[in-house]
């Protein structure tokens, strides 16, 4: 227990001296502030074109206008971005704070002090996951109490405590999301045979996951993906669609994760309850737990078969 | 052997508040085998570093083959040759393959034939097409030396060759010094601690100490000074205890 | 006459490297293959488009209503390559990221360039072949990329390109040659500049998801008819000329938000290449000129990037005394 804490306590205060996680953690929260004020800007802005719409449409002869649709949007749309920032940058985050766990003592050459240490490879590992997590509840808990206090500063944008129930779902789910890509960052900094390729390989991952399965998926291009408002509303109908559905979906990460996120922010009107949400989505969270068990037990096999002696890591 | 060939001049090196380097006078000869003795940190590698034009100086001046390290850089790489301490190469590369692109850096058009040459004339045959990364680090001391001479400079910096090495690879490096030096008339700048081999190698001796230079004479001279110490090792550590 | 020589060397060495290493090929083959399935993609999604339209249609006549409400789906080749450029600007960036990063860390971390600068080379000679050689093979990738789609649309696809297409598909591909070579060079610099290459690597990340995904998704996301599924205009029956008038009353805004769009390359070459191969509709069947003329802005913004970032590692690496010593 001792030497799980010891492990988990030298993961964070290793990381916590690292000036790149603070350059990523700084423009993480700015990203999480700029997204509060640019979902505020955007709704005031689209409430005022309304207006404006009105007045034209009157000049113009027009009796009978449809109601604001916009009007009608919880406030936990507006905080929608975030679902974009988490899924880009919280998640390159996650692969760096994992890829540094285990490369930085490959790269110094101190394994092999460590591995004749009486610790066990599972508490070696179950102590870093715990340095990790401990990392990415402080970097969430920052990130929502930033959007949760940016809610009081900006007008017409408060939050009320079932939003705020929402929201912290929304950043628990986040968290669960976050620490697979940890995982795919500390995998594969066990045995890649380079820094750069222990970087890599879990950013190529995440680009197929991000991008390439909801493309097949939906049928979308890319970047129209990274829309929260539209994200849930696209899907192809195809039989080629229908058939990349019926197989990839259920495994499609990327997609699962920016759908639900969606769907608890509100994004469209939508009257339905947090935990039916979540009872809805329910095989979408199982499949996150799969893979997050999946590569845990890739990462201690791994880590079995590590060759510490003769271990040599490049640029 | 009186012509100096290389000469510095107060040459300094500061880093922030340390010097690394203090207004170091230094002359050595044309075919002299100078051996640069000090403790860890005296300056040694960063004496090396500015002659060889890695590093400019604080302040200062020195010339190498008549050519000033900092305005005439291009001219002084022409003229030397340099084994850094652990000496890395492309380990992807097999050995011919890293000695032709050093060799093309520095001017060769047809580095094959002067591969083969300077792989013969080290005694280093075979190993052309094996790559870098299956290197034991003897064999890579060899292919060090090898790419610093394929180009036969005047001068043959050496940083640490014996760093590493068993004890007949200490042999064969030594051989091959005093071949360079003897058949090919180059002058060696040697970097080392192990005094054994710069009494059994060198002409001429010069000791750091703290970044400044306390001695400086050949070593017969050095011999005859210390009459009193038994072997070079109580002469050099007698220095030590003197600053 | 030697100079040249050694510059050359560096540069056929920058090359060869890059065909060995696992990242690189890695990478082109993801790039490559992505490409393929987009296009792939696109004419999937454009089939089920049109047989949704004669749904409709026939849907409409058997019930004796009028189909003037519905709109045909038309089919322009250049425009199933919308997926594949998009998958150029964000993992051919990653590419020309690794590369740039690659060709830096190799010296660094091996400390070959103690080898390398005792050599009769100037900084300048040696950074410059560098430049040579990597912008050689980003050229190569951009050809392969381009075949890829050319062999695709016309020999597979059956689609006859005309030579305006041809021309204009040409252009795209020396632009994209561009965009990546201005990422080559942001990562070479930051390579150079940081002691620490993985805090380097990390930082040239941040900056391709700010500049290639965050920043354009917000222009997006600030676009007020994009706050409604459908459409927000769409929604309260206004249609596009009448938007238009409306959101003049919203200049500063709008120009807000295209300033934030502005900041980015990658909305600057997508813009540039998506009039060229007619993926914006309004640049169908327009001429070179026209294009060139309309996005002049694009264009100058490319130039201005890659003189820059160019110019910014050939001084980085001259200037900066990058040695063991002092930096590593």
């Amino acid at each position: 227990m001792y030497s799980l804490y010891v492990i988990a306590a030298s993961e964070v205060k290793t990381l916590f001296k690292e000036r790149i996680f603070f350059i990523l953690l700084g423009v993480f929260i700015f990203m999480t502030l700029a997204s509060s004020f640019i979902g505020w800007s955007t709704y005031t802005t689209t409430n005022a074109v309304y207006g404006a719409s009105v007045i034209f449409l009157h000049q113009h002869g027009v009796t009978h206008v449809p109601a604001n649709p916009v009007l009608s949007f919880p406030v936990l749309a507006s905080f929608r971005n975030i679902i974009v920032y988490m899924f880009l940058i919280g998640s390159l985050m996650a692969i760096v704070v994992g890829n540094r766990s285990f490369m930085r003592e490959r790269k110094s050459g101190v394994l092999q002090l460590l591995f004749t240490r009486p610790v066990s490879l599972s508490t070696l590992l179950l102590g870093k996951i715990i340095g990790i997590c401990f990392i990415l509840v402080s970097i969430i808990s920052l990130t929502a109490l930033v959007s949760i206090m940016s809610s009081y500063f900006l007008p017409l944008q408060h939050l009320g405590s079932a939003d705020i129930l929402r929201l912290l779902v929304f950043y628990s789910y986040s968290f669960f999301y976050l620490l697979f890509f940890a995982f795919l960052g500390l995998l594969f900094s066990i045995f890649a045979e380079s820094e750069s390729l222990g970087l890599f390989i879990p950013v190529c991952i995440w680009v197929g996951i991000s991008f390439v399965m909801p493309e097949l998926v939906t049928g979308q291009t890319p970047t129209s993906l990274l829309n929260p408002v539209t994200i849930d509303q696209i899907l192809n109908q195809g039989s080629f669609f229908s058939l990349m559905q019926h197989f990839l979906t259920p495994i499609s990460l990327g997609w699962h994760y920016t759908s639900l996120g969606s769907q608890l922010l509100n994004s469209t009107v939508d009257t339905r309850s947090t935990l039916e949400i979540l009872l809805v989505n329910k095989n979408n969270i199982i499949v996150l737990a799969i893979a997050l068990i999946s590569s845990y037990l890739l990462m201690f096999t791994a880590l079995q078969k590590y060759d510490v002696q003769n271990d040599v890591v490049n640029e | 052997m009186n012509q100096p060939i290389i000469s510095t001049n107060k040459l300094t090196k500061k880093y922030k508040d340390f010097f690394a380097l203090q207004f170091l006078d230094l002359t050595v000869h044309k075919g002299e085998i100078f051996g640069f003795l000090g403790h860890n940190g005296a300056g040694k590698t960063t004496t090396v570093s500015l002659l060889t034009t890695l590093l400019q100086p604080t302040s200062g001046t020195a010339s190498v083959c008549g050519f000033d390290i900092v305005k005439e850089s291009i001219e002084v790489r022409k003229r030397i040759g340099y084994l850094p301490e652990n000496v890395k190469f492309y380990d992807n590369l097999t050995a011919f393959e890293n000695l032709e692109y050093l060799a093309k850096l520095s001017g060769i058009h047809d580095p094959k034939t002067k591969i083969t040459e300077v792989l013969e004339f080290l005694e280093f045959t075979g190993i052309e097409n094996k790559k870098l990364g299956e290197f034991s680090k003897g064999m890579r001391q060899r292919i060090g030396i090898a790419q610093a001479i394929l180009h036969t400079p005047e001068v043959l910096f050496l940083d640490e060759p014996t760093s590493g090495l068993d004890p007949l690879g200490i042999k064969k490096l030594r051989e091959t010094i005093i071949k360079l030096n003897h058949e090919k008339g180059m002058t060696i700048f040697m970097n080392t601690h192990l005094l054994s081999e710069v009494a059994k190698t060198c002409t001429t001796i010069g000791v750091l100490n703290h970044g400044k230079l306390i001695y400086k004479d050949s070593l017969t001279n050095t011999l005859k000074k210390f009459h009193d110490e038994a072997s070079l090792e109580e002469i050099y550590f007698s220095m030590e205890k003197n600053q | 006459m030697n100079n040249m020589f050694q510059v050359l060397t560096v540069a056929k060495k920058e090359y060869t490297d890059a065909l060995r290493n696992k990242v690189f090929l890695t990478f082109l083959l993801f790039l490559v293959g992505l490409t393929i399935i987009s296009i792939f993609i696109g004419s999937l999604d454009f089939q089920s488009k049109v047989s949704v339209y004669q749904k409709a249609y026939q849907q409409l006549i058997q019930s004796g209503q009028s189909v003037g409400s519905l709109t045909k789906p038309e089919f322009y080749p250049l425009q199933l390559l919308r997926g594949s450029i998009e998958y150029l600007e964000i993992i051919g960036a990653v590419l020309a990221i690794a590369l740039g990063y690659l060709s830096i860390a190799k010296e660094k971390g091996n400390n070959t360039l103690q080898l390398i600068l005792t050599r009769p080379i100037s900084r300048q000679s040696f950074f410059v072949g560098k430049l040579i050689g990597n912008a050689l093979l980003l050229l190569s990738v951009s050809t392969i990329v381009f075949i890829s789609i050319y062999a695709i649309v016309t020999l597979i696809g059956g689609v006859q390109l005309s030579t305006a297409e041809t021309i204009k598909i040409l252009s795209s591909f020396f632009f994209s040659w561009v965009y990546l070579f201005v990422f080559f060079c942001l990562s070479a610099t930051l390579a150079l500049l940081f002691r620490s290459l993985p805090n380097a690597l990390i930082l040239a990340f941040v900056i391709w998801i700010l500049f290639v995904l965050i920043i354009p998704q917000i222009g997006d996301t600030m676009d007020t008819d994009n706050q409604v599924p459908g459409g927000f205009f769409n929604a309260i029956h206004v249609d596009k000329p009448q938007s238009k008038i409306i959101l003049q009353q919203f200049s500063g805004y709008e120009t807000a938000r295209n300033a934030i769009e502005e900041a980015s390359i990658t909305k600057h070459f997508e813009r540039l290449v998506f009039a060229l191969l007619g993926i914006n509709p309004i640049y169908n069947g327009k001429s070179l000129s026209f294009i060139y003329h309309d996005k002049l802005n694009e264009t100058v913004w490319l130039t201005a990037y890659v003189i820059f970032f160019g110019a910014s590692s050939l001084f980085v690496f001259t200037k900066k005394q990058m040695l063991w010593r002092e930096d590593v």
